[in-house]
């Protein structure tokens, strides 16, 4: 079989807040044979405050985006949800809607850039459970996770507004892959319910309301880890433990890994590889590694 | 001029000019490319959305406010703030609508129009993102942070700085900004969305589109159920 390559498009926070996820995505893939190469010279995609101040301008960046990754020849790889929600969308409307694809053609010439529309963007979960395909990730699987209960987050962004390999209101390809991981997928049910994590800074109650919610769900049903496919999810469910107990009274000591690092785990990689260090609930005792 | 065909019995004709911009459905329905006019008011964005309660008008009565021609109502409405752009709504509407791009495109109007306030959160978040995108290409988060925090209330900061530590302490903090090689073209391309917006407002003005009316107080307050 032809080793499996991509584009891949980090996103803005894969250099600063989730530096453990672009480092945990590039030991996974790697270690399941598959290449990622950056694309060149990429920009901010808008993420959703640009498309509320300027919805042109948002699908402008992300035209850029896939311009340059159609250039490599490869598909696009895509681990942020809120940056795979930018670009896919962007693409098929491109492909589909006449008016949007004349504005953006004319943004683009000003720049000399161009896109065909041909291109496929993928998130990693899809690339890990679809192109890869299960069968091939339980092959590498080296220390399954027995034991491990874990409940899948998939976030507002990796089924919705659309994705071809999920349902929109059920996804399942997170819990296939951690399934064949040999952990425990526990039901979850507000594992597409928003976490506010886009109201952080600007409406905090709402935001902290969502997120202590799908974390008192996580505890109720007894997981011991929370799974993640995007940086600002990871970021969100992560690193407000001690304004949500200071605000509802409860301290939820759930850690909250990304789906690489629990990949990368059970593929029997070394914690640091995964950088598994770097989450504000610590994560090592209930993965049995201290 | 009528732009648009009206499906359905209202009392919309009934409403004063004053308060009813009969171009307004379709100034949305450009920007947004969806159908206002398909709508059924059923109301599955409502029930479905995850911050209606915080909403001073529900998505559904906003969908009717628009095609009503409402403008300023709408534009002026906290509601258009509290869409988190989860996308709820859009997968479950089954007309087709993608309601969150109508959201999108009735923030970016009011910003646009003046109807919000610039250093209210929302408003200055999204602004402080653009400035940082301007700077560097791409979003350094802790840039981004601190603008916004600046721009609204600086002692803000203060509250931040828990959370700036703990990134900073776990490796997860990048102290310099990274940037694009070809910022150059980054702003180019910001600059050609701006002319291309504004050569199609002008072609709208001559087709007699009134594409953005200013705001004005009117003192009358219309209910759209």
């Amino acid at each position: 079989m032809n080793r499996l390559r991509y584009a891949f498009y980090p996103g803005c926070t894969a250099h600063a807040s989730a530096r453990d996820y672009t480092r945990s995505t590039y030991a996974t893939f790697q270690a399941l044979g598959i290449e990622l190469e950056e694309v060149p010279d990429w920009c901010c995609c808008g993420s959703t405050a640009v498309s509320n101040v300027d919805p042109l301008l948002g699908m402008a960046l992300c035209a850029r985006n896939l311009a340059l990754a159609e250039s490599t020849g490869l598909d696009l790889a895509v681990t942020c949800n809120a940056c795979y929600a930018n670009l896919a969308p962007t693409l098929e409307a491109y492909r589909e809607e006449r008016r949007v694809r004349d504005r953006l053609q004319r943004v683009l010439d000003a720049v000399d850039r161009h896109l065909e529309g041909e291109i496929a963007v993928k998130h990693g979960v899809h690339i890990l459970t679809r192109d890869l395909g299960l069968p091939r990730v339980e092959e590498h699987v080296r220390r399954p996770l027995d034991g491990l209960k874990v409940v899948p987050y998939y976030g507002c962004l990796l089924s919705r507004p659309r994705n071809p390999y999920e349902d929109p209101e059920n996804p399942t390809s997170l819990d296939e892959l951690l399934c064949v991981l040999g952990a425990e997928v526990l039901p979850f049910e507000r594992k597409t319910k928003c976490c506010g994590g886009s109201f952080m800074n600007t409406k905090e109650e709402v935001a902290l309301r969502l997120t202590f919610e799908i974390l008192e769900e996580a505890r109720e049903r007894g997981a011991h880890v929370i799974v993640a496919a995007c940086p600002l999810c990871q970021l969100n469910l992560d690193a407000y433990r001690a304004k949500l107990r200071a605000r509802f009274g409860t301290y939820h000591d759930t850690p909250v890994l990304y789906f690489t690092q629990v990949v990368g785990l059970a593929l029997g990689l070394d914690r640091n590889d995964l950088a598994i260090g770097q989450s504000f609930v610590p994560a090592d005792r209930v993965l049995g590694l201290r | 001029m009528v732009v648009a065909i009206e499906p359905v019995v209202t009392q919309r004709e009934l409403l004063p000019e004053e308060i009813r911009n009969p171009y307004f459905p379709a100034e949305v329905e450009d920007i947004s490319g969806q159908s206002v006019w398909a709508c059924m008011q059923c109301g599955t964005c409502s029930g479905s959305c995850q911050f209606a309660e915080q909403m001073d008008y529900t998505p559904r009565r906003i969908m009717e406010m628009v095609r009503t021609g409402l403008r300023e109502q709408v534009l002026a409405s906290k509601a258009i703030w509290y869409c988190a752009s989860c996308y709820s709504c859009t997968v479950r509407c089954p007309r087709g609508i993608q309601v969150t791009r109508v959201m999108m495109t009735l923030k970016s109007l009011a910003l646009r129009a003046g109807y919000v306030n610039p250093r209210e959160d929302a408003p200055a978040f999204y602004d402080s993102f653009l400035r940082v995108l301007r700077m560097f290409g791409r979003v350094h988060e802790p840039t981004l942070v601190a603008a916004y925090a600046l721009r609204t209330r600086p002692t803000r900061v203060l509250g931040m700085m828990p959370m700036a530590l703990g990134l900073v302490r776990r490796g997860r903090m990048a102290p310099l900004p990274d940037r694009t090689r070809s910022l150059g073209e980054v702003r180019r391309l910001m600059e050609a969305v701006e002319r291309v917006r504004t050569s199609e407002s002008a072609g709208a003005r001559e087709v007699g589109v009134r594409a953005q009316s200013e705001p004005r107080a009117t003192g009358q307050e219309v209910v759209v159920r």
